[in-house]
């Protein structure tokens, strides 16, 4: 079981994203506009953060880049052509919307397992 | 070097008065234009010296077309306006009606030369305002596609998600189960769609 973090500005999407981690046996947290990013992520100490590329006025690259080479991320992004730059900022996984609950849950447990040196610099 | 030279009276004729067909153009121009706005004012004295030689060489003349272009270029940059092509061109014809007007003046009766020197220009103006409309046209159109493609996926994964979660949890009936799958299908489907209409993204290296 993992502790995940979705931070994502579309209320639908992590919704039904906690819906399926949580029958997948994981712990859930969901970061809510307005908040202070890092602040939430302190606060609940995930160990996968799911982090959308656009985020609104915030920008995921941003918050990648703060969090990147701390935090197991995986970045979930409508714009398929960022893996690469998102990775280069520490991400240890791509999901590339849309996708479908077998995807989400491999991509969770995939970074859980990520080994240390696996990860980009 | 001196493009005067007699057996071009038409080349002769640009460089004496070279400064009154400048001054007439933009009274014309004033007067004629559609909003008074001398599109070509920073390229003309540079023009007429390039048709001059023009005519002194006549080979050269698709090569001094070019500076007409560059100038409305330069100038709808500056302006921050869409390059005006019908300004241009009637700007061009203007030039070319005082230019006659200043031949038919001096006696000159063989207009030919003058009438043909503007028609390249004329044409290359047109020619490169279709291909820079034509141009905009396409990353207008891109720019739509992507923005589209990227604003349906997010829809799409919710209602993907949703539909694969109620499979999983698994219905109760036959019915809803075979209305589920239907669902699923007809996303999967849709993705397929979108990922096969998605243009290249501008930023994907």
């Amino acid at each position: 079981m993992a502790r995940v973090m979705i931070i994502d500005d579309e209320r639908d999407l992590t919704e039904i994203c906690t819906l399926v981690l949580e029958a997948a046996g994981h712990e859930v947290e969901c970061w809510h506009p307005g908040e202070p990013v890092v602040a939430s992520l302190m606060a609940f100490r995930p160990d996968v953060v799911l982090l959308d590329w656009i985020l609104g006025p915030v920008r995921g690259a941003h918050v990648l880049g703060m969090i990147g080479h701390d935090l197991r991320v995986v970045v979930m992004s409508a714009l398929h052509g960022v893996e690469a730059m998102a990775r280069s900022l520490g991400a240890v996984g791509f999901l590339p919307k849309p996708f479908v609950p077998e995807e989400l849950i491999a991509a969770v447990e995939s970074a859980l397992y990520a080994e240390p040196d696996a990860r980009n610099a | 070097m001196d493009w005067r030279r007699e057996d071009h009276p038409f080349a002769d004729l640009l460089a004496r008065r070279k400064s009154e067909i400048e001054a007439r153009w933009r009274d014309r121009v004033r007067t004629e234009g559609a909003d008074g706005t001398a599109v070509l004012e920073g390229a003309l004295s540079d023009y007429l010296d390039g048709l001059a030689r023009t005519l002194s060489h006549p080979h050269a003349i698709e090569e001094e077309a070019q500076v007409w272009i560059e100038s409305a270029h330069e100038h709808a940059v500056t302006c921050g306006e869409s390059f005006d092509v019908h300004a241009v061109i009637h700007q061009l014809e203007l030039l070319r009606q005082v230019i006659l007007e200043l031949a038919i003046e001096e006696g000159e009766l063989a207009q030919d030369e003058i009438v043909r020197a503007f028609d390249v220009p004329i044409e290359a103006t047109v020619a490169d305002y279709v291909r820079a409309r034509d141009r905009e046209a396409r990353l207008s159109e891109a720019e739509h596609i992507c923005f589209l493609t990227h604003e349906l996926r997010n829809p799409l994964a919710v209602a993907t998600l949703a539909a694969a979660q109620l499979r999983r949890m698994g219905l109760p009936s036959p019915a809803q189960a075979r209305a589920a799958e239907l669902i699923e299908r007809s996303l999967s489907r849709l993705r397929t769609l979108i990922e096969s209409a998605a243009p290249v993204e501008p930023w994907r290296a």
